[in-house]
């Protein structure tokens, strides 16, 4: 192919991967690409560069249906070993959030522990309560249910993939619990959760190629965007490089948790705070243009983060400056007030890599083809936050 | 270097004499005290680790401790790592002030070395898979 091309299309792109000719690498290995070729080389030879992150994501959960029992049950109210899921839904379909706590062992064990039992083929004890009517007469149901049985059973997560995060400390004189885990009092520890220069969308942090439609690794099988994530806040401050400095992009995903494994959805109990689910996503970026191979070949020191306050228990936590991902990585950060404090991460790294490397064996193999998204994540949508007290206009 | 997590109970009448003060002095062991509750004119508790050259100094200290009516009890815990629950994700590290828990800055796996635990147990809360638990021997 001619290398002064300067656009290339999903068509192209995806007619390269079929052909089994295509050029993917890691968002990893796409730097040191570009550090020795060029961009124009990188343009001219890439493909596709496959991001990825495994990180907790909160907000997570799944839609099963049960399939009709017989006499028939309209669930009004169910439990899964004893965590409830949303039933206000048609007779026999339920949303499972990843975060509900087990009535009887408390964080222990949640929704994302039920998941994780469905994926590992284990039997799940399935109890539901109704108040019956003439076409549902029957008002309780007490079996046993596993992935197999279930029709239709998929993740949908309303907000994950963050793009980018802040950095967690704790300027008070007592230990808190945070869903960054625990913090130790003045300072004694910080914590951070972005893959960095892995995360899917700090190496498209304007979304050009991410979008409603876009295919995706999830969790171990292929799934993809269904639309922008909740708190989706695409107006956050961004450093020279287009990088936003703290939370601001996320997706809502889609996937048949049939085809998921556990090694990349797990559970995880976060220390007097709560259930939350680390869940896998990858997302192959075309290299369209110019503009496509520069974005992917961001690096830790270009992204910036910045460091909040966790102690006080507010809103609108006080920050303390930024540091950026180099210096997270290295294993201790120095804050403004001098403190030296030592760094930890909350997603794994290791994991991320993994899945980056597993997508671009999936494109490689021409079994995974790129989406064009159907739309763009929204670049402007306005953050908002609660509140209270407001009457209401009758 | 030895070391031992022991759990001493004073009566109340040795509470007032400075047992710890001349374990340290005369028998040259380190000691790292996590739980202490001691009142006068009441049974005192006391958990810590002791930490000495070799088994013999850890031996000798136990029985100067013996000799002063203390009641000595072994507490033969260490930190356990289940591989397969972990994900590598590093939180632990950030926790652990020994150098127990480190992530290899190559692979991003974590490297535990069970020589420099301390026991403090801070690494038990931040893993958030139960990878790490306290096992006892
Ligand atoms: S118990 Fe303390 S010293 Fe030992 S590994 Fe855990 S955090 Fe580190
Ligand atoms: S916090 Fe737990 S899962 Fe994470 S690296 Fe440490 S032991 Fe592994």
């Amino acid at each position: 192919m001619s290398g002064k091309k300067t656009e290339k299309s999903y068509a192209e792109i995806n007619q390269r991967i079929k052909k089994g000719e295509a050029l993917v690498l890691t968002a990893e290995e796409m730097i040191d690409f570009v550090d020795e070729n060029g961009e124009d080389k990188a343009l001219a030879e890439v493909d596709v560069v496959t991001t990825a992150t495994f990180g907790a994501m909160c907000s997570s959960g799944a839609f099963l249906n049960f399939g009709h029992c017989d006499p028939p049950i309209r669930m009004g109210r169910v439990w899964l070993n004893d965590v409830m899921a949303y039933a206000g839904l048609a007779a026999v379909d339920v949303y499972l959030g990843a975060t509900e706590e087990s009535e009887i062992k408390g964080l222990e064990y949640g929704g994302a522990h039920v998941i994780e039992e469905l994926l590992a083929g284990r039997k799940v004890h399935l109890r539901a309560t109704s108040k019956g009517t003439d076409s549902y007469p029957r008002k309780e149901l007490d079996t046993y249910i596993t992935l197999e049985d279930l029709n239709q059973a998929y993740l949908f997560n309303p907000r994950n993939c963050y793009q980018n995060y802040w950095v967690a400390v704790n300027s008070s004189d007592k230990m808190i619990y945070t869903y960054m885990g625990p913090l130790m009092a003045r300072f004694g520890n910080a914590s951070y959760s972005s893959a960095g220069q892995l995360s899917p969308l700090l190496n498209d942090p304007y979304y050009k190629t991410i979008g409603i439609g876009s295919r995706i690794f999830l969790g171990g099988a292929q799934g993809y965007i269904a639309w922008e994530g909740t708190q989706h806040n695409p107006v956050r401050e961004r450093n020279q490089k287009g990088i936003p400095v703290g939370g601001a992009g996320t997706m809502a995903v889609i996937g048949d948790l049939k085809e998921m494994s556990t090694e990349y959805v797990r559970p995880a109990s976060i220390e007097k705070y709560g259930v939350s689910m680390y869940v896998g996503i990858g997302v192959p970026i075309p290299i369209l243009n110019k503009e496509m191979v520069r974005y992917t070949a961001v690096r830790d020191r270009d992204i910036d983060v910045t460091i909040v306050d966790y102690s006080g228990g507010v809103r609108d936590n006080p920050t303390l400056g930024q540091v950026n991902y180099e210096q997270l990585r290295s294993g201790t950060i120095v804050l403004e007030n001098g403190r030296e404090v030592p760094t930890a991460p909350l997603s794994s790294y290791n994991k991320a890599r993994k899945i980056a490397l597993e997508l671009k064996k999936w494109i490689n193999n021409g079994e995974f083809l790129l989406e064009k998204p159907v739309e763009n994540l929204s670049t402007n949508s306005q953050f908002k936050i609660l509140k209270e007290g407001a009457v209401p206009n009758v | 270097m030895c070391k031992k997590r022991l759990k001493l109970v004073f009566g109340p009448e040795i509470v007032g004499k400075p047992v710890t003060y001349n374990l340290i002095k005369k028998y040259d062991v380190i000691i790292n005290v996590f739980q202490a509750r001691v009142l006068p004119d009441e049974e005192g508790h006391m958990v810590l680790d002791i930490r000495g050259k070799n088994e013999e100094s850890i031996k000798k200290s136990i029985k100067y401790l013996q000799s002063e009516g203390v009641m000595v009890d072994f507490l033969e815990k260490s930190i356990s790592y289940n591989q397969d629950r972990c994900i590598n994700c590093g939180a632990c590290t950030g926790v652990c002030r020994s150098g127990a828990l480190l992530m290899d800055q190559e692979s991003w796996e974590l490297i535990v070395d069970q020589d420099k635990c301390l026991l403090c147990e801070m690494c038990l809360s931040a893993c958030s898979m139960k990878a790490l638990s306290l096992e006892l021997g």
